[in-house]
């Protein structure tokens, strides 16, 4: 048997390893760790992640003396806390807006705050207070359902390098300064803030996402953009006001991304690409674009497809391609001008490294059609082409398969997969 | 192959072609493992890529490890290796690369539960000290899923750590973080 003497083995851990076990334990936890020995006892003190939900405390059908149970809670955490604090997560639904957030904020931007997240509950929006800009060691900062106001002295957060704001009230010259002043931002996402009007500046950028209403965006200077990915809704009337305008949303979007990789757009983006003025062909080639995925394209609209056309075939690397339709099929059956595909992309261009397509919701309307025979004659390295049809589309199925046992494939490797659902 | 002796003599992963080397732990343990699988200790590459050395089949000697706990990094080094060579292959293909998370999955589950506390906590001293990074946090991550909850009393005697409070100092702790104990029941 092994000795009898009490080897006590985890006091004498790297406080590194103990540091991980307590960070993953949740806070509570972590806190009663202080009655285990006098090792212990503000061991649990000195970490530097803080990670704070309803869990903390117990739960109890009073609301008002629950919440007021873990705002103690966690000013106490906050208060007994000893060293700096890299990182701050607040998420529960059960508290609003309240005074002491403003103080813990405080506190949290005097410690070499890096990391903040904060998602409270919807019915109460906190406005941000002024001392979180102070936080100038902020890698990391997360926002859900607050007013942001920059204060006109900010310059900047100069080691930022990850922005999540979602259903964030801000103006829009406010966020365009925030996101121009922090010189190291690579991750940016913006959900549902909306009618924005956006310039985006932000040389080091390289993942950009993008959901909601936006009046007007403009990458202007992204250069170092790898993947993108937009939900663009629109309302009738803003899509009216585009039109009016004469600046080429392709161009503004999509005009100085050369290093983009992957590119991903939902709702209305390609309808959004096809407004304004496209005067002349757009000669930026997309090198390293390899994967595209776009959805509820709408096939009767010629506008549209011309942009998914001139997307792939400015994409001389595409790998993957993933197209979801959303056709009206009233007005798409009538479609004329059959040939555009051919028309519009002369003979010798091929998609050389096409390998993947996947086309969903399909519901066999004439363009869709003439767009998957158009990608099986032109992609000679093909190896499958997968189409799903719009669950809501019965009888036209067979006519589908029937065109497609038709069509001519320059691949002879190319599997077509029939999904049926 | 004799089981579970001293000098027991272990082949992880049967390839030929593969480079080996021998591992000799500090109870008379003695293992031949594959090169991929080794440099995975940290504390062995270093060895060999600072010193420059050809990797030739040298034995080393390792102080702080005995041959149980050896073998049960092995096998986990092993097996993490496997589901990352799956993983790349199924890159691209979601239902591939869920089926691969899975099966790591309950593969971790099954090489968890197994582990007794006291195994679990040799473990991460053996790991800790070859310097395996990211069988490291899975041990952690073990860890920390078995006090989550559980009482002070339990976590104390799961660490083995003796309560050097006097009465007062306890009532004292308790006074500061009455706050945190609300609710909780032992064990």
């Amino acid at each position: 048997m092994g000795d009898s003497s009490n080897l006590d083995l985890i006091s004498d851990l790297p406080q590194s390893i103990i540091e991980s076990i307590l960070t993953r334990l949740p806070i509570r936890d972590a806190v009663r760790t202080s009655f285990l020995s006098s090792k212990f006892r503000y061991r649990w003190a000195a970490l530097t992640h803080l990670v704070f939900d309803e869990d903390c405390v117990p739960l109890s059908n009073d609301r008002a003396l629950f919440e007021d149970k873990l705002i103690n809670f966690i000013t106490r955490a906050l208060f007994l806390h000893q060293g700096p604090i890299h990182k701050f997560q607040l998420c529960t639904s059960y508290l609003q807006s309240c005074p002491e957030i403003d103080q813990w904020i405080l506190f949290l931007s005097r410690k070499d705050i890096k990391e903040l997240v904060l998602e409270l509950g919807e019915s109460e929006w906190i406005r941000i207070p002024s001392c979180l800009f102070k936080c100038n060691k902020l890698i990391c900062l997360e926002l859900f359902r607050c007013e942001l106001d920059p204060p006109p002295t900010f310059k900047g957060f100069m080691c930022l390098k990850t922005l999540n704001l979602y259903q964030v009230f801000v103006a829009s010259d406010a966020i365009e300064s925030l996101i121009s002043s922090c010189p190291l931002l690579e991750n940016l996402s913006l959900s549902y803030s909306d009618s924005l009007t956006l310039n985006i500046y932000a040389p080091n950028l390289k993942y950009l996402c993008l959901e909601g209403e936006f009046k007007d965006i403009c990458l202007q200077n992204t250069p170092l953009l790898i993947a993108m990915s937009v939900a663009m809704y629109m309302t009738e009337d803003i899509a009216e006001h585009m039109q009016q305008s004469s600046s080429c949303n392709f161009i503004k979007l999509l005009g100085s991304v050369p290093y983009l990789e992957k590119l991903t757009g939902r709702i209305y983006f390609t309808k959004y690409l096809s407004i304004g003025d496209d005067r002349g062909r757009l000669s930026v080639t997309y090198s390293h674009l390899k994967i595209i995925e776009l959805y509820q394209v709408s096939f009767e609209d010629m506008k549209e497809i011309l942009v998914v056309l001139h997307l792939i075939t400015n994409s001389p690397n595409l790998k993957e391609l993933q197209i979801s339709g959303s056709s009206n099929t009233l007005a798409a059956m009538e479609a004329t001008d059959l040939d555009f595909w051919d028309k519009e992309c002369p003979s010798p261009c091929l998609f050389e490294r096409l390998k993947v397509v996947k086309m969903t919701e399909m519901s066999g309307v004439p363009h869709e059609m003439e767009f998957i025979k158009f990608l099986l004659e032109r992609s000679p390295v093909l190896e499958v082409m997968s189409i799903m049809p719009c669950p809501s589309v019965m009888d036209g199925r067979l006519n589908m398969l029937i065109e497609l046992v038709r069509f001519r494939r320059a691949s002879a490797r190319a599997e077509i997969l029939f999904i049926q659902c | 192959m004799a089981d579970d002796g001293v000098n027991t003599k272990v082949e992880a992963v049967s390839k030929a072609t593969t480079e080996t080397i021998e591992l000799r732990t500090e109870d008379g343990g003695v293992f031949d493992v594959d090169k991929p699988v080794a440099m995975e200790f940290l504390i062995l590459k270093s060895f060999y890529e600072d010193e420059g050395r050809v990797f030739d089949k040298t034995s080393i000697r390792l102080p702080n490890v005995k041959q149980l706990e050896l073998s049960k990094v092995i096998e986990y080094c092993t097996r993490a290796l496997e589901f990352g060579a799956k993983s790349a292959a199924a890159a691209g293909d979601k239902d591939a690369e869920r089926m691969v998370r899975q099966e790591r999955e309950g593969f971790e589950a099954e090489f968890v539960d197994e582990l007794s506390n006291e195994m679990l906590k040799e473990l991460i001293l053996a790991v800790n000290f070859l310097d395996i990074k990211e069988m490291l946090d899975f041990l952690i991550r073990s860890v920390a899923n078995r006090i989550r909850n559980r009482s002070v009393a339990y976590v104390r005697q799961f660490f083995d750590i003796e309560n050097d409070f006097t009465p007062q100092e306890e009532d004292q702790i308790h006074q500061e973080n009455a706050w945190a104990f609300e609710g909780v029941d032992a064990d």
